[in-house]
């Protein structure tokens, strides 16, 4: 094995505003032989996220930044090719943060094993996954929705907005989402099946246009994006309203934060509660969620939509697409093919 | 008392920028009788005074707005001259919403029986609106835990100077730092009210000032402002921190805000806040807690309860625009009789 090479994305630099290709660099490396207690992986699937916009920065945050001239991380479906862990077999699949690179050598730590027959592998990046798990705990631990509840979701056909809108509905919820093409809103309206969908980029006046979908108003908002979508979401939120704030996608190449929603005076007038949450906050879902998803999902009541680039060489254009809203449902780079042994 | 007419004072006009004595006027009517079932005939003593007021003319909030040619709406203490309704006498002391003016008639169920106590003035401070408010933002939704540091705005106010004290009383090793609007107020809140800290907004750099006297971070915030003060609070925000609702009062008395406070929603993403409003009335199940707490804290000493008692009916327009400017320390409130 010795003479095997991986090729992977190294930080290049640090964005200042929106990221570019110079950013990332590709970059060739041997991959070791596994010594004891170590197995050797193959990536056959890397996700790419808007979360790790924010780890492109040197600052304080929920995760560390990367450091310029290393190999990006990220979630990443792999599997086993060779073993000396008992642990992990070759022909294993392995979740894994190790993503942006095609092979790595790993003694277990924060290595988890994936159960392929509840789902597509590519599935526990999505759905399954942290995406997946993110709307559950927003909606259900965040936001603490009810059945039959109003629920407003922005960047509605994205990983985790996809997710949100079909688990709302599912729990009999009225649910108007926002996208930014038209394709998208047919999508989610034809076959996520909410109620109505919302295209940002041409319906004019959003505050009006969330107002006519919601004449009783909002119970729960979903917030994926920051700016006017919150602003409208609370202009309309139904007194006790709750918004579990997920994501700022439009803000996380500001160089400076820009001034919020003006008016936030009516979170007192209405009782309103808005939560800042992180998934990993809140794994104490896990079991409550796979209980619940692989139900969804064996009942083709949780449709998916993927957006695929291949070959590692192509994630930085796959993640630079997140934020001009090129993608539909999750976005996903595929390294390798399936089995790889 | 002899008196013959009902003297109401009337919102001449929405204020669309700074409340001013020109939108309110003095009116005069007879004085009403309970004529229906379930009414009550109320002669106001005490009106409350709050930030809240200027807001119910903005529009509608957890109350319909005051629409001009109304009279001005206010919580009053107030006693029972005639009753049409089971469960009330005359002489009854009950708080209400009666508006500005003398006498008014208020549906039963719409007023609430207060007991007679010395001072009555409590009743609106630290046993009502006020008291309660401070209580609740501060304990149930702040959630403050041994050791932390609580961020309390508008300190001096009627809420703030409860805040405060609650917090002292009910936290153990907590760091209590004040906001107010002069060095003479922040003094106050050193001296009387057991603060750990207190900023000047208007003299001191709110962002390096906070880092000073908040080394650690706050972890909860009771807002009673919003605005600048809130945007600053966001920056030193401690993971998971919680910020009470209060009011806006630095956005109530003027046209809107252009922008809102920057870092919402980023901030409180990621450092996982809860920013949560709320009214006193949310807690119905916890008021009588609420209160033997307070009774016990004000038995003690732990609470001092500060008023500011402005004298005579006619006096109210004036008393709240004050109010607004951050003149009054503690509770403001007009005696009518």
């Amino acid at each position: 094995m010795s003479n095997m090479k991986s090729r992977e994305i190294h930080l290049a630099s640090r964005p200042d505003g929106a990221p570019t290709e110079k950013n990332f660099k590709l970059a060739e490396v041997d991959v070791p032989a596994p010594g004891k207690g170590e197995f050797l992986a193959r990536n056959l699937w890397m996700s790419v996220d808007p979360y790790m916009r924010g780890r492109m920065m040197d600052r304080e945050s929920y995760v560390p930044p990367f450091q310029i001239g290393e190999v990006l991380q990220g979630g990443a479906i792999a599997q086993v090719i060779e073993s000396n862990n008992p642990n992990f077999v070759k022909g294993d699949y392995v979740n894994s943060m190790n993503g942006w690179r095609e092979f790595y050598v790993s003694d277990g730590t924060f290595v988890n094993k994936i159960d392929p027959s509840m789902g597509p592998i590519e599935a526990n990046l999505g759905v399954l996954g942290m995406p997946g798990m993110t709307a559950y705990a927003g909606l259900f631990k965040v936001a603490g929705l009810k059945d039959g509840e109003t629920v407003f979701v922005s960047a509605a056909s994205g990983a985790v907005g996809a997710v949100v809108c079909q688990l709302a509905k599912a729990h009999g919820c009225y649910v108007v989402g926002s996208a930014g093409s038209d394709d998208k809103c047919k999508w989610l309206e034809e076959v996520a099946g909410i109620d109505k969908a919302i295209n940002y980029k041409t319906c004019g006046d959003l505050d009006a246009a969330v107002g006519a979908a919601f004449p009783k108003g909002i119970d729960v908002y979903f917030e994926n994006v920051g700016g006017a979508h919150l602003q409208a979401a609370i202009n309309h939120m139904k007194p006790f309203g709750r918004a579990a704030l997920c994501g700022m996608i439009e803000q996380y190449n500001d160089k400076t934060p820009r001034p919020g929603p003006n008016n936030l005076i009516q979170i007192v007038g209405k009782s309103l509660r808005l939560e800042g949450f992180i998934v990993s906050n809140h794994l104490d879902i896990i079991p409550d969620f796979y209980a619940e998803m692989s139900k969804l999902i064996a009942s083709g009541k949780m449709k998916t939509e993927q957006t695929i680039e291949v070959g590692v060489e192509n994630a930085p254009k796959a993640f630079l697409n997140l934020f001009s809203g090129a993608n539909m449902g999750k976005m996903l780079v595929k390294l390798g093919d399936d089995p790889a042994v | 008392m002899g008196q013959t007419v009902n003297r109401q004072i009337q919102l001449v006009e929405t204020p669309k920028g700074k409340l001013g004595p020109e939108h309110f006027k003095l009116a005069e009517a007879a004085i009403p009788t309970a004529s229906k079932d379930g009414e009550l005939l109320l002669r106001t003593r005490y009106i409350s005074l709050d930030a809240a007021n200027r807001a119910w003319m903005q529009g509608a909030t957890y109350r319909a707005a005051v629409e001009s040619g109304q009279v001005m709406a206010g919580g009053a203490i107030a006693e029972v001259i005639e009753s049409k309704a089971p469960g009330f006498t005359k002489g009854d002391l009950v708080f209400a919403d009666t508006g500005w003016q003398d006498y008014s008639i208020v549906p039963a169920k719409t007023a609430q029986k207060v007991p007679h106590m010395e001072p009555e003035t409590h009743l609106l401070s630290v046993y009502g609106v006020a008291g309660l408010t401070a209580y609740f933002g501060l304990l149930n939704v702040g959630q403050p835990k041994a050791g932390e540091t609580i961020l309390v705005s508008a300190a001096a106010g009627s809420v703030g100077s409860l805040v405060g004290q609650i917090a002292k009383a009910a936290v153990p090793d907590c760091h209590v730092v004040g906001i107010a609007g002069s060095d003479e107020k922040c003094q106050w809140l050193l001296d009387e009210l057991g603060y750990d800290a207190a900023i000047n907004y208007k003299t001191q750099a709110l962002h390096k000032a906070l880092k000073e006297v908040a080394p650690k971070g706050v972890d909860v915030y009771f807002d009673n402002v919003g605005g600048d003060i809130l945007e600053a609070a966001l920056f030193r925000m401690n993971l998971f921190g919680r910020i009470a609702c209060c009011g806006a009062v630095s956005q109530y008395d003027g046209a809107p805000p252009t922008a809102g406070p920057r870092g919402v929603p980023g901030l409180i993403v990621t450092k996982r806040l809860t920013l949560r409003g709320f009214i006193m009335s949310d807690f119905p199940t916890e008021r009588e807690k609420a209160l033997a707490d307070l009774q016990g804290w004000v038995a003690s000493g732990k609470i001092k309860v500060k008023e500011d008692v402005i004298n005579g009916l006619e006096n109210t327009p004036a008393a709240l625009i004050g109010l607004l400017a951050g003149e009054n320390r503690g509770k403001r409130m007009v005696k009518v009789i």
